[in-house]
């Protein structure tokens, strides 16, 4: 019967109830933390092995079974033994995956169609997808450098910066809102390309001037926030520096070393938690802004499991501790506070300062590993390490050399991103055709569907339906254009706080697409958009070829163009009703709704 | 003693008597020798005190006791609650209606076993206000069933019924000129009839003490009174936030006899409180009334139509007062409050059992002479 | 503060989408090869549907199934009998009196929480052990377990007052898609109404072009993201075309009249009419029954409102032989103290309190469990809400001792390992 599975397996799930009191001080004021209060994992941990050998994904485990155990050695041994530099990374990953698919007996896929890759590669660098005008210029380029000078072009693009912004505003923030403090960061970060062992320590240690970066502040304030009656959540905050800038979910270690995962002791948790909760919103400045009260003392902390007292100082995971400075009283502040103006001061000793000069660095693997695997992700649709917050040793990477040697790249680039996905782009793996993939695939043999963003289908829909130009979003007036953005946020991306990762079509959405007033508007005719200048056109050939083209970004199939004609035959009377069904029925098929 | 000046402007604790339940109601009668208290255990319970009221109590007394009061044997024979409490005009009869529709006239006399005559389905259901005329000509009933009956308090026997212009009537009040008879209901309606032909005169407005909350009905007109010469209507009820917990602002409402416009709103507390339960008029030309809240809160009040504010009221809230009965030589008053466990606690008492609440009666003196505006 | 920290990505990574919804479709329950046999069973569960009436705060059960009349903690109300001889139920209950001979009546329950945050959590999650992650509501739980019906609709339905939308939270670990789609005050999701411009042969048209293009697009490519999409389409224009589901205008007069012209009697209307159309599960909320002050009043006005449409909804679908196939719950995260506090309100009382059930497996016309004179302690076998899940889910035809959930790798009982089903509610 199961329930002897439950019992068998009830020890660690149950670990709620093995759960006591947890003592911590902080700043000479004690407090005590319920371990409820820390949500326990409850030995939820327990479960990772299973994950990834049998739950995860089918397909990515099976890739890894696939891969031969001398090849994986080779692999290694290839990585270990040759440096990779910024500009070579492009070769190195092929070289890796080429032996993978010789172990496995395969043979890679097709190289993309220069339409495929020209839709991909602007989605992926610019945020959108290309104007007929520019597949067409694509498309008769005779340069056979025409792909790398097509990512060149699109990397020096002003949309590229847009793109970086909201790329990293969703991976970052995870649809908790906006700011345009925030916005204007991020903005200005990746039109500098500003490194991002920079853009994370300035994340980290957020300083109120110069103007344009005092909004980096928004990542921790907004986590600070309180919602209804609960109490700041720090352990989120705390657990969201780890998964997002080390890879590395700690939350299982808040009450317990990782049951599961040697990597991940509580210390981990704790050693960072320990600025954090240190921290608050100011509340004397308009602005996003972060206050950190005097350290004092070291935060005490005990397991669940052997009640043990330890403790910590301000420690960035997997790194060294930081021993805390002792101030005469009154002496704590290198600032002092003003009560009066609300100003909380700041403190000669700053974790927030010592957490930010040190986790963001080359010295700190994980942090390259994690851009890295990120930035795999962004462009494969897939990480490395899956997922992408269990970068830990006993979760290895599909394919650890060409996780090396991504990170080796982003070291090598100086955590420039601009180079890295330059180089990601140029690979065989990258300009792969998604066409052919078959269950039971060898990874990367093909190219792999990626969900766009909320973002990505915006801007896709306004230059499918626009007037042709790619900066479609300028015709509608400020106000009008944030609520559309907002409308399409709310159709299209998650809930707050859920990453957005995979292709989730939802009802939700598909209402969006089918009834709402904003999708409705890019149909009907008017002000020279897609379907005005369709409607004028007799020949149902081109209409369809210009269709197709708009939409889908490329040229279509032969029974497309008849299925086109027919349909637009038999509509003569209803042709400007009939092309707007159209427009609408490529834009709500799966293959406008996915980068591929 | 009843004759004792009480010369401070305030009201002087004399008793507390303790019950055995929660009560809805309290009658002085027998020239204010028998104190009678309506039962939620469907009880009429009743307490022989000294005809001349409480004596004050002992110097040395930490807090009042219950005085000289004594317990007497409860009435039985009622269902559910005793929801209202009458005395005939010639103080012989005492009326009684509870909440499964009986009705019920008892001898007013300290061994009392049985009615003088009853109708055990006077209404159908919850039988929720009486009220007698000044001359003992009439009893009124009303009741959830929406109907208003009249009867001859002598002998029971019917003499008029008419639909009292709301679903759930609440309270009732006969003019003191015996000709008419206010009827309060749950959305706030205030409908006046002429007692001698059940005909509708007119429908006062006190909408504020109704609201549709989800789709709970909450409020009503909880009490009606006239003052002494019938030219002011008191109703009384609260002003509610909600349904479910029923917090609210409690409230009276007055209004001017003759044109029925409404001479002032009272508000007795802030929008956390409970309900006016009741509203006496003191012959010194004052109103008397009580009032309930969340747990712990509760008021007895004295109050000038004309004034702002209530000029006297009890120096502690008491516990969620329900009712108030005015000793007949004007000097005392009775207070019915609650007591108890609050809360869901399985609290037990220390012989195991699981304890109901119960109301208190306080007994207070009220100031000497007439108030000061 | 961390709600609980294993309800992040860890457990949400590998979601299954809207077609793995519909393919996994009762995935915990693995079919191992075709067996006519299973497959008839499986037709048979997905034909089960469930209205589950939620009475938000606690209805007084000493107001309403297990009256006490004429006791300490009584009230003031009288018991009447019902249909079935020997079983009586408060005044308040006239018209659901006359239905009894449908209904099951549990009066033996005995809960662990007496605070709403958490109550209404730990009840309709169906309280089970607690292992850090977050149990679905019974809504996501059922529809999950029956998999999809042949009706098209959102398999999971709730009616409430206020705003509503698509609500997440319900669905705990099976993750989002399996939340309810919410009508707000009986009203459908935005973007139902075809827009103005968009005649029905332009929809359909529209339609058939995205079919064609998705069949474009899936040749030489694994068919599940194409699937997916569809699937959420198809939805969303079955919800489209049957909106005068919805459109109370067209509510027959003298139904309007028979449920009640009020909030719950318009949803339990709605209720109905989603029932009949093939709605999975339909949850009604009626809020407002924490009556902690004026009880009395309060169930003179609340539980007469709940038993107008209660009635003609049981009468309807009982007339109509639906009542076989839709299992009927109407309850509240706790019952209410026996003792009266001095606003003479009850306040949260897990100890012993009661609910009503009928249709599906359920036994017809029974009254089960016992509780003290003043109603105040269980003296029959007390049950937990563990019970009842495993209850409900059999009278589904879902052996809920032996299907467990998948979550991702660890299995995890679909209801309270340390519970069963109560088998004298079962036909």
């Amino acid at each position: 019967m199961l329930s002897k599975n439950y019992s068998r397996f009830s020890r660690p799930w149950d670990c709620l109830s093995a759960l006591n009191w947890l003592t911590s001080e902080s700043s000479g004021s004690k407090e005590r933390v319920g371990a409820a209060a820390f949500g326990c994992c409850g030995g939820f941990c327990r479960r990772l092995p299973l994950f990834r050998s049998q739950h995860y994904s089918a397909n990515w485990s099976a890739w890894q079974q696939r891969l031969p155990r001398p090849l994986l050695l080779l692999a290694m041994w290839i990585s270990s033994t040759a440096t990779v530099t910024a500009d070579d990374l492009a070769q190195r990953i092929d070289a890796v995956l080429q032996q993978s698919f010789a172990a496995a007996q395969v043979a890679p896929g097709p190289v993309s169609s220069d339409a495929e890759f020209c839709r991909r590669v602007t989605l992926d660098l610019a945020g959108r997808i290309p104007t007929v005008d520019e597949l067409a210029k694509f498309l008769s380029d005779p340069d056979p450098q025409r792909r790398s000078v097509l990512a060149d072009r699109l990397l020096d693009s002003p949309e590229h910066s847009q793109r970086m912004a909201d790329l990293f505003h969703v991976m970052l923030m995870e649809r908790r809102g906006d700011h345009p403090e925030w916005t204007v960061f991020l903005r200005t970060s990746f039109a500098q390309q500003k490194p991002w062992d920079q853009l994370v320590r300035e994340i980290l240690d957020p300083q109120e001037s110069p103007e344009q970066i005092r909004g980096a502040a928004w990542f921790i304030t907004r986590r600070l926030e309180k919602v209804g009656q609960q109490e700041t959540d720090y352990p989120g905050l705390t657990r969201d520096i780890g998964r997002l800038f080390l890879g590395c979910d700690l939350q299982c270690a808040q009450c317990h070393d990782h049951l599961t995962i040697s990597d991940y002791r509580q210390i981990e948790f704790q050693g960072l938690y320990t600025v954090y909760r240190n921290t608050s919103i100011r509340t004397d400045v308009k602005f996003p802004a972060v206050a950190e009260k005097p350290l004092s003392r070291k935060t005490d902390f005990m397991s669940v499991f052997d009640k043990q007292p330890l403790l910590v100082g301000p420690r960035v995971p997997f790194g060294i501790e930081h021993e805390i400075p002792q101030f005469e009283s009154g002496q704590e502040f290198a600032v002092a506070p003003d009560r009066a103006k609300n100003f909380p001061g700041v403190p000669k000793f700053r974790g927030l300062r010592l957490i930010a000069e040190s986790l963001p660095s080359a010295a700190n693997r994980r942090f390259a590993e994690n851009l890295a695997n990120r930035l795999w992700f962004v462009m494969f649709g897939a990480g490395l390490v899956n997922p992408l917050d269990q970068l830990h040793d006993d979760n290895p990477a599909t394919h650890p050399e060409l996780l090396a040697a991504v990170a080796d790249g982003v070291t090598a680039a100086g955590f420039r991103i601009r180079p890295v996905l330059r180089q990601i782009v140029l690979s065989e793996a990258y300009q792969r055709s998604s066409l052919g993939a078959a269950a039971g695939a060898v990874p990367y043999q093909y190219g792999q569907e990626k969900r766009l963003s909320a973002e990505q289908l915006l801007a896709s829909v306004l230059t499918a339906c626009g007037t042709g130009g790619p900066a479609a979003t300028a015709d509608a007036p400020a106000e009008a254009e944030q609520k559309r953005a907002e409308a399409f946020v709310k159709a299209f991306g998650n809930i707050p706080g859920e990453p957005e990762l995979e292709f989730s079509p939802s009802l939700k959405a598909a209402l969006f697409v089918l009834n709402d007033p904003l999708m409705q508007e890019q149909i009907q005719p008017g002000g020279g958009n897609l379907s005005e200048r369709l409607s004028q056109n007799g020949d149902d050939i081109v209409v369809a070829d210009e269709l197709y083209r708009a939409v889908l970004s490329r040229a279509p199939a032969a029974e497309e163009v008849r299925f086109v004609c027919e349909y637009l035959g038999q509509r003569r009377e209803h042709r400007q009703q009939a092309i707007g069904n159209l427009v609408w029925g490529l834009l709500a098929s799966t293959e406008f709704c996915l980068n591929h | 003693m009843q004759g004792i000046n009480n010369q401070q402007g305030e009201l002087r604790a004399l008793a507390k008597i303790p019950t055995s339940c929660q009560m809805s109601l309290l009658r002085y009668g027998l020239d204010g020798s028998l104190l009678l208290a309506a039962g939620r255990d469907g009880r009429i319970h009743r307490w022989r005190l000294p005809p001349v009221g409480l004596p004050l109590p002992a110097a040395d007394a930490k807090s009042p006791d219950a005085g000289e009061s004594a317990e007497l044997p409860p009435l039985v024979g009622h269902n559910g609650w005793i929801s209202s409490l009458e005395i005939s005009a010639d103080g012989q009869w005492l009326l009684s209606a509870d909440t499964w529709g009986r009705l019920a006239c008892w001898p007013l006399t300290a061994t009392a076993e049985r009615p003088h005559w009853e109708h055990t389905e006077a209404h159908a259901g919850w039988l929720r206000a009486l009220a007698v005329t000044r001359d003992g000509s009439c009893l009124a009933s009303c009741g959830a069933d929406g109907m208003v009956r009249l009867w001859n308090p002598a002998n029971g026997s019917l003499l008029r019924q008419f639909s009292g212009g709301g679903q759930d009537l609440y309270s009732l009040a006969c003019h003191p000129d015996g000709q008419r008879l206010a009827v309060g209901d749950l959305r706030g309606g205030i409908h006046v009839f002429d007692l001698r032909d059940g005909k509708h005169l007119t429908t006062w407005d006190a909408a504020e003490f109704y609201k549709l909350s989800y789709i709970q009905e909450v409020g009503g007109v909880r009490w009606l009174a006239w003052n002494g010469n019938g030219t002011v209507l008191a109703a009384a009820g609260c002003i509610p936030e909600n349904g479910g917990f029923v917090q609210g602002v409690p409230a009276l409402r007055f209004f001017n006899t003759a044109d029925g416009s409404v001479l002032q709103q009272l508000k007795l507390g802030d929008n956390q409180e409970g309900f006016v339960h009741q509203v006496l008029w003191h012959s010194e030309d004052y109103w008397m009334g009580v009032c309930s809240g969340q747990p712990g809160r509760g008021r007895f009040f004295l109050h000038r139509t004309a004034d702002e504010a209530p000029f006297c009221l009890n120096p502690q809230p008491l516990a969620n007062c329900h009712s108030a009965a005015l000793h007949p030589l004007g000097r005392q008053v009775a207070v019915l409050a609650n007591e108890g466990t609050y809360g869901q606690q399985k609290s037990m008492a220390k012989d195991g059992i699981y304890p109901g609440n119960t109301s208190p009666i306080h007994v207070f003196e009220l100031p000497a002479s007439g108030p000061v505006s | 503060m961390l709600q609980s920290a294993c309800q992040s990505d860890q457990h949400q990574f590998s979601r299954r989408r809207w077609l793995g919804t519909a393919a996994a479709g009762a995935a915990a329950v693995a079919l191992p090869v075709f067996d006519p046999a299973v497959h008839a069973a499986a037709l048979q569960r997905a034909a089960k549907q469930v209205l589950f009436i939620w009475l938000d705060g606690g209805i007084s059960q000493l107001e309403s199934w297990d009256p006490k009349p004429n006791t300490e903690f009584g009230g003031p109300f009288r018991a009447i009998p019902t249909s079935v001889p020997g079983i009586h139920v408060s005044e308040l209950l006239p018209q659901t009196a006359q239905q009894m001979q449908h209904l099951a009546i549990v009066r033996s329950l005995c809960t662990q929480d007496n605070a709403h945050s958490s109550g209404v959590d730990r009840i309709q999650r169906g309280d089970p052990k607690d292992r850090g992650v977050v149990y679905p509501y019974f809504g996501s739980a059922v529809t999950k377990l029956l998999g999809p019906n042949a009706s098209g609709l959102p398999p999971y339905v709730w009616i409430k007052p206020l705003s509503g939308g698509f609500m997440h939270k319900d669905a705990g670990f099976l993750g989002p898609q399996y939340g309810s789609l919410a009508f707000g005050d009986g009203k459908p999701p935005q973007n139902l109404l075809q827009h103005a411009n968009v005649s029905d042969q332009s929809l359909q048209e529209r339609m058939e072009i995205r079919a064609f293009a998705d069949r474009q697009y899936a040749r030489g490519r694994p068919a599940a993201s194409t699937e997916a999409n569809g699937f959420v389409y198809s939805m969303g224009l079955e919800l489209m075309q049957r909106r005068q589901l919805f459109d109370e205008s067209t509510f027959a007069p003298a139904d309007v009249q028979r449920y009640g012209t009020h909030d719950l009697g318009r949803h339990m209307l709605l209720a109905k009419r989603m029932l009949e159309a093939g709605v999975q599960f339909v949850k009604v909320n009626s809020y407002g029954w924490d009556t902690h002050g004026d009880n009395f009043n309060g169930s003179w006005s609340l539980v007469r409102r709940f038993d107008q449409p209660f009635a003609a909804l049981i009468s309807d679908l009982a007339a109509s032989g639906l009542l076989d196939q839709v299992l009927v719950i109407a309850m509240s995260e706790f019952g209410r103290t026996p003792r009266v506090n001095g606003h003479l309100g009850r306040d949260h009382w897990p100890e012993a309190w009661s609910l009503c059930m009928a249709g599906a497996g359920v036994r017809r016309g029974i009254a089960v469990g016992s509780t003290s004179d003043k109603g105040t302690w269980v003296t029959s076998q007390p049950y937990d809400i563990g019970h009842m899940f495993h209850t409900w889910f059999s009278a589904l035809g879902i052996n809920s001792r032996e299907t467990a959930w998948d979550n991702q790798g660890q299995p995890l009982p679909i209801a309270h390992e340390d519970c069963h089903p109560v088998t004298e509610l079962l036909s």
